[in-house]
């Protein structure tokens, strides 16, 4: 009720940032990307424990082949993605998180011969099995998160899912590889859906797609006509970011609140994101090793394209096949705008959750003083107090933080987006989040 | 800075009011004002050695509106004296914009007004520029009220730039419209000092419209820098504003409260914040 009201008395609603789109591959075809000649896997593809490395220098792998395997629950194994020669095992620098990673170099034998995969009916499997396959495969969070799904699938017993999210919103400009994926492979897509469904026992389930993909809804729609499924349905999102966070989601499609510091399987609710799902019904179905996701590369690059991946390829080698930089690209994210990681180096490898390569122009913006607009406060989707972070994090008065929940803030960048003083807040929320944590340690 | 861009523009219709009233000391007290504005903020930068940041408007902005809270018949140097302080001692020593407490332009007509009591004096008629007491002072001493019209366009007694209300209020909705302004504010403020004169039996339009309160209301309490960040904060901020001013004009010896109103709830912004924190955050602590 008291959102209602605020909502009135706000006019327009105004949480959430409205940049441009951007989406110059949502009418491209995905394609496979021709094979490298090379492939840097790293360790840690996923969020969790690193993988313990079984291959050496000099051993002959096949694609799909399990070459790091997960050492504790919240961890993923890591296959080959490409069949050949293991030529080299190195310390580099993980493309997401800048620490230096254990990675293996395999060097292609031109056949790219895999491994044998076993297709089985899904309907037939137990739900051990099912999260077996899935966690065997490697399947990790693709939108951007790189969760191990077999953790999600595994609820604790006093917190039953009730109900299924796919996450299709793809929020963030220039990316369109799930749009892509809804478009082309809804099978997948629902396939996926049906047995996370069924593993949770989960009641209902909703596609959620942004408003400006009709064509994305309307295949979806057709597809889950043709199926008849009661359960199902589509929700279709507001076109605003960052509209495919989790708690975002769940608050538009089930008016649930997420409370802070509680994640969204508190609240009943499982979030996927529809490539992930797809992932899920490869590894299910077929039997098949997690080694390849669609990307959108675009940007200032001369041919944007939505290509089916090999992780640890490196980002160079699709630049090339997109027809290289245009003049004026100075800057390599993994990732969109508003969420990407900046890559130190053109070699930079994909890893798993990578699911766009956005060639841009560096800007340099000048940082001003804070004027206090509020800005940030209005557009925050968490209805958190950004600019307090930066007011505390300057004034190293970090115990202040936790008051501002800040650890309820999932750095969706949509404040340092509307700011008009240029502050770059998720820098000062990242500094005011470590240091709460070493206080918290110390203590 | 778009945000100073558009207040700038805002206050157009209302310069445009103060020159047509006020004529020749009009156009002299704004240009001074915006010229030592101007200057006091480029001489702080460069004895500080700050980067020179004059193209940011922020120094033009708060001349500008020194100039038009001032009396028509201020000599010219205390203008200059006062809008150079709103700079220096209402902003720069706090660390520049941004870090001020106190609303700069309004920081330096107080100075002003507490060095040199009666500088404002006399009021004057517009156009011809005879002395005259302002509505407010002619309501306290002879409780007669000026027709509502005339306090609307603007032609009556006062301070250059607070007369015409209709030109404050066009610009102000075209400050609404861009997305600059918090509406909330002034609405609180002419809720509770509707209210106030209704109580006291007064006509509440003839309260709304006279004095510095529409200026003040409309673009000095407004100023995001010293307002509180919170919608919920704005509202009381706004009519505690309506409240102290009119309490200053029911039983002060001043006519008027606009000011003192504004600087003392903008002392008061930090204690607002802290206890309106945003929704999501007040919600989670009423479940401990």
């Amino acid at each position: 009720m008291k959102r209602q009201i605020c909502n009135l008395l706000r006019i327009k609603d105004t949480a959430g940032v409205h940049p441009p789109q951007h989406k110059l591959t949502a009418g491209t075809v995905i394609e496979s990307a021709p094979l490298p000649d090379r492939v840097t896997l790293l360790m840690k593809q996923h969020s969790g424990a690193p993988a313990k490395l079984l291959v050496k220098q000099g051993d002959i792998v096949q694609t799909g082949q399990l070459i790091a395997e997960a050492t504790t629950f919240i961890s993923a194994p890591v296959h080959a993605t490409l069949s050949g020669e293991v030529k080299q095992i190195s310390s580099v620098v993980h493309p997401l998180t800048g620490e230096l990673t254990t990675a293996v170099t395999i060097v292609s034998d031109g056949a790219d011969n895999w491994v044998e995969t076993v297709v089985v009916d899904p309907n037939g499997l137990s739900r051990e099995e099912i999260i077996a396959r899935v966690q065997r495969a490697g399947v990790v969070g693709l939108g951007g998160g790189g969760f191990p799904t077999h953790v999600k699938l595994q609820p604790p017993a006093d917190k039953p899912i009730h109900t299924v999210i796919a996450n299709g919103a793809e929020c963030e400009p220039y990316i369109t590889a799930d749009t892509r994926l809804m478009i082309e492979d809804p099978e997948r897509v629902v396939s996926g859906l049906q047995i996370v469904m069924r593993v949770l026992k989960a009641k209902e389930a909703y596609i959620a797609i942004e408003e400006n993909k009709p064509e994305a809804i309307a295949r979806l729609r057709t597809y889950l006509t043709q199926l008849d499924l009661p359960h199902v349905h589509i929700f279709i999102l507001k076109a605003c970011y960052p509209m495919g966070e989790a708690a975002v989601l769940i608050r538009e499609v089930l008016g649930i609140e997420v409370p802070a510091g509680k994640r969204s399987r508190d609240v009943g609710v499982l979030v996927q994101n529809v490539g992930t799902l797809a992932a899920i019904y490869d590894s299910v179905a077929c039997g098949k090793p997690l080694v390849e996701q669609v990307m959108t590369i675009t940007g200032m690059v001369t041919n944007p394209k939505n290509l089916r991946v090999r992780f640890g390829t490196a980002a160079s080698h699709l630049i090339t096949l997109c027809g290289g930089v245009k003049p004026g690209g100075d800057k390599l994210l993994f990732g969109g705008p508003m969420l990407g990681i900046a890559q130190l180096s053109y070699d930079s490898p994909v890893v798993k959750a990578v699911n766009c390569i956005l060639v841009t122009q560096s800007i340099k913006r000048e940082e001003r003083n804070c004027v206090r607009c509020a800005r940030c406060i209005e557009v925050c989707p968490m209805e958190l107090m950004p600019l307090m972070y930066y007011n505390y994090v300057r004034n190293k008065s970090y115990d202040r933080l936790a008051e501002y929940w800040i650890e309820t803030c999932m750095e969706c960048g949509a404040c340092a987006y509307a700011c008009p003083a240029n502050i770059p807040l998720v820098s000062y929320i990242h500094i005011g989040k470590d240091e709460l944590e070493k206080q918290k340690s110390d203590d | 800075m778009k945000m100073i861009q558009s207040l700038l523009i805002a206050l157009i219709p209302a310069t445009i009011a103060a020159l047509w009233f006020f004529r020749l000391n009009a156009l002299i007290l704004i240009s001074v004002s915006i010229v030592f504005a101007v200057g006091a903020e480029v001489l702080w930068q460069l004895a500080a050695k700050l980067p020179i940041r004059i193209r940011d408007l922020s120094a033009v902005s708060t001349g500008l509106l020194f100039g038009l809270t001032l009396g028509p018949s201020l000599p010219w140097y205390l203008a200059a004296l006062g809008a150079s302080l709103s700079i220096v001692a209402g902003k720069a020593i706090w660390g520049g914009f941004g870090k001020n407490i106190f609303n700069p332009a309004l920081f330096g007509r107080f100075i002003i007004v507490v060095l040199f009591p009666g500088a404002m004096a006399p009021f004057l008629t517009p156009v011809d520029a005879v002395a005259a007491a302002t509505p407010l002072q002619i309501f306290r001493a002879e409780g007669v009220v000026t027709p509502i019209l005339n306090l609307f366009t603007g032609n009556v007694s006062g301070c250059i730039g607070e007369t015409s209300v209709m030109a404050l209020a066009l610009g102000f909705a075209w400050l609404v419209y861009k997305g600059h302004a918090n509406w909330r504010i002034p609405l609180a403020a002419f809720i509770s000092v509707t209210i106030l004169s209704l109580l006291a039996g007064h006509n509440p339009l003839f309260h709304l419209f006279s004095g510095s309160l529409m200026l003040g209301a409309l673009f000095m309490a407004t100023d995001p820098v010293t307002s509180p960040n919170q919608n919920a904060g704005r509202w009381i901020f706004g009519a505690a504003i309506g409240l102290i001013i009119m309490v200053f004009r029911f039983w002060s010896p001043f006519p008027e409260g606009t000011m003192f109103a504004i600087l003392g709830m903008n002392m008061l912004v930090p204690i607002i914040n802290a206890h309106t924190k945003a929704n999501k955050i007040s919600k989670e602590s009423e479940n401990k």
